[in-house]
């Protein structure tokens, strides 16, 4: 297809954890598997532990995957460059971090921190480096821009930190940017404020985003579709009003249930077991089978495969259908 | 007689460039076996409000008026000593991250006893050590972890052990300063469900802190927000549930984005909380507030009643 940007092909990370005597592995991702079109906002949603911010670092090129594939306009990246991601890579494909107040460096400027990418990556001559910054800090609503761009961090508040961040984001004009929690150190007041820039600039820009969240309604009003994560296997995908409105999977269905809401009450039970996603030494079967309130005999046995469903929905459960995984590709 | 009164609260912090004011004139009170929330942005004083009533703020800051009333005694003219024996058998607090709670060097057992020593010495090793086990127990947690330590626990579990250890005593005041909010909303759920049964069964009255207001209105009895160091509405959760009244109150309650109903378009609240240290004149909201009038830039507006038991500071709306 020719829209598609990214492709995830069976990615994983694991790693031997113990001593000599006590050797185990941790999967912190585990054959995650889905693609990411032109303009596209998806949405990977988990608890911690769940290896959602572990997926976009590694498409982000900071960490490095065991075992998959990323292509990137149908080019398997990992293959051309194996060590490290090339210029070009970082350039289209950018990272804004959860924690503005430590992604930014105290001791320089607002101008420096955007000059950087633009000269990096030759992308201005010297001479055009202060009006093109100046309509960065536009893009990102830090108007008037004069006010901001001569600035230190430690003057900004949250909220503005996060806007210079996602304009240094912007600054290579990247193609697909993994935003990390992006919202959640910020005050709720403001909260909706950069949900809003960012549709803006997927309208204005195409930009597509990979958003990083525990909050599934924030993954609701941004977010084209959702993917569901539990123990760094994706366990669901659908639109997200699809997949709000009707949670297949059972982990789904939990984390829909424990997300507060207007109308809800404390008293309404969990439809799970409490407990942990299991990372270290992970028996066969479905990784969320031992809190799961359906589990059958074979959820133990054999980890499932996918059933698909109308509207590109696939679901990773057995109580949609009979599909295995397939042990080759997910040992 | 309420349990905890907190009449005009000022606590000022101690700058290099001056004296700022992070509660100014905060009064609330707490009945036996109530849930009060208190919610905010980050600086509008919801925790210094709560942590200056209960006498746990050293400097810079420093409580410079008001009144405390715990079970009628004066809780700003407390002794240390005096301080000693109120904390901990009659408030305590679970603070929001529970791992820098826990000693990392002591089991969990050691916690326990540490904490009924000093408040209960008339108990043998033995006794105490079966109490440890019936509050862990209580929390959900196996009692052979009383052998592990911090850092065996998960972060959930470690939580519910800091609310253990503050219900040690029986204590009939609880202040939960962001018990959850480095957890997971699952674990979060979890842990909240468990505290308000044990309130129930033990009939203790919480002083609940917080940023999220969706997670109060699930369970609060009353709620007052606070905004830059002033409070700006208290009342029933009831009102609050319907939408509020206060405009800031309205807000935050459309800048949270809803699972259900209609994807609405993005609301938020324009510009952002204000420096305590310049504060705007007037109403401290003015400058973000949808419904500013020319008075609200010059008068400070005081709490009033509108309906119901639900008082609002909004000139607008009073």
């Amino acid at each position: 297809m020719a829209d598609k940007l990214l492709d995830i092909q069976h990615l994983g990370v694991h790693f031997a954890i113990g001593g000599l005597f006590d050797k185990s592995t941790l999967r912190a991702v585990h054959d995650v598997h889905f693609s990411v079109d032109r303009g596209d906002i998806v949405a990977l949603v988990g608890e911690s532990g769940s290896g959602k911010s572990t997926i976009a670092k590694l498409i982000c090129r900071l960490e490095k995957p065991t075992s998959g594939k990323i292509l990137l306009d149908g080019k398997d990246v990992l293959e051309t460059e194996p060590h490290a991601a090339g210029k070009e890579y970082r350039k289209r494909v950018q990272m804004i971090f959860q924690y503005p107040f430590g992604s930014l460096n105290p001791v320089h400027t607002v101008a420096y921190h955007l000059s950087r990418p633009l000269q990096l990556h030759q992308i201005i001559r010297s001479n055009d480096l202060r009006p093109r910054i100046l309509q960065l800090l536009e893009t990102v609503g830090l108007r008037p821009a004069e006010d901001f761009i001569d600035k230190f961090p430690h003057s900004l508040s949250g909220g503005q930190r996060q806007r210079v961040a996602i304009a240094r984001a912007l600054a290579t004009e990247p193609d697909l940017i993994c935003a990390d929690e992006p919202t959640s150190m910020l005050d709720v007041s403001i909260r909706m404020d950069i949900l809003r820039l960012l549709t803006d600039l997927r309208k204005e820009q195409q930009t597509a985003f990979i958003f990083v969240t525990h909050d599934l309604a924030a993954a609701r009003q941004l977010a084209d579709r959702i993917l569901v994560l539990y123990a760094g296997q994706l366990v669901e995908e659908a639109t997200s009003d699809d997949l709000i409105a009707d949670p297949k999977h059972p982990y789904a269905q939990l984390l829909l249930a424990a997300a507060p809401q207007q109308g809800g009450s404390l008293d309404t039970p969990l439809p799970a077991k409490p407990g942990a996603p299991k990372n270290v030494d992970p028996q066969p079967g479905c990784a969320f089978a031992e809190r799961c309130s359906q589990a059958m005999d074979v959820c133990r046995q054999q980890t499932p495969g996918w059933t698909w469903m109308e509207n590109k929905r696939r679901v990773r459960c057995y109580l949609y259908g009979d599909t295995r995984a397939d042990e080759e590709t997910t040992k | 007689m309420s349990l905890l009164q907190v009449e005009n609260l000022m606590v000022d912090y101690l700058t290099p460039d001056g004296a700022l004011r992070a509660v100014d004139g905060v009064s609330f009170e707490l009945k036996r076996g109530e849930i009060l929330g208190l919610v905010g942005e980050s600086g509008s004083g919801k925790s210094t409000a709560a942590m200056a009533a209960m006498r746990i703020l050293g400097p810079p800051a420093l409580i410079t008026g008001g009144e405390v009333l715990f079970d009628g005694r004066d809780v700003l003219r407390m002794s240390a000593e005096q301080l000693r024996r109120w904390h901990w058998r009659e408030i305590s607090i679970v603070m929001q991250s529970a791992l820098n709670a826990l000693n990392p060097v002591l089991t969990m057992q050691e916690h326990f006893l540490d904490t009924i020593a000093a408040h209960r010495p008339e108990l043998s090793n033995a006794e105490m050590l079966t109490r440890a086990a019936e509050l862990l127990k209580m929390v959900d947690i196996d009692p052979r972890h009383l052998n592990s330590y911090p850092h065996e626990l998960s972060g959930g579990m470690r939580q519910r052990v800091v609310i253990a250890l503050a219900l040690t005593l029986n204590p009939p005041l609880l202040i939960m300063d962001e018990p959850t909010t480095a957890l997971d909303v699952v674990v979060e759920r979890e842990i909240l469900k468990r505290v308000l049964q044990l309130q129930k069964e033990m009939g203790f009255a919480i002083l609940f802190i917080t940023h999220d207001l969706s997670l109060l209105l699930e369970f609060a009895t009353r709620l007052g927000v606070l905004y830059a160091g002033r409070l700006v509405a208290i009342g029933p959760t009831e009102i609050f549930r319907q939408g509020g009244i206060h405009p800031y109150t309205q807000g935050l309650l459309q800048a949270v984005p809803q699972l259900r109903g209609k994807r609405e378009a993005f609301k938020s609240i324009p510009g952002s909380p204000p420096s305590l240290k310049k504060p705007p004149n007037g109403c401290r909201f003015h400058p973000r507030c949808p419904l500013v009038e020319e008075r609200c830039r010059k008068e400070q507006p005081v709490l009033k009643h509108v309906q119901h038991g639900h008082q609002v500071a909004c000139h607008v709306r009073t």
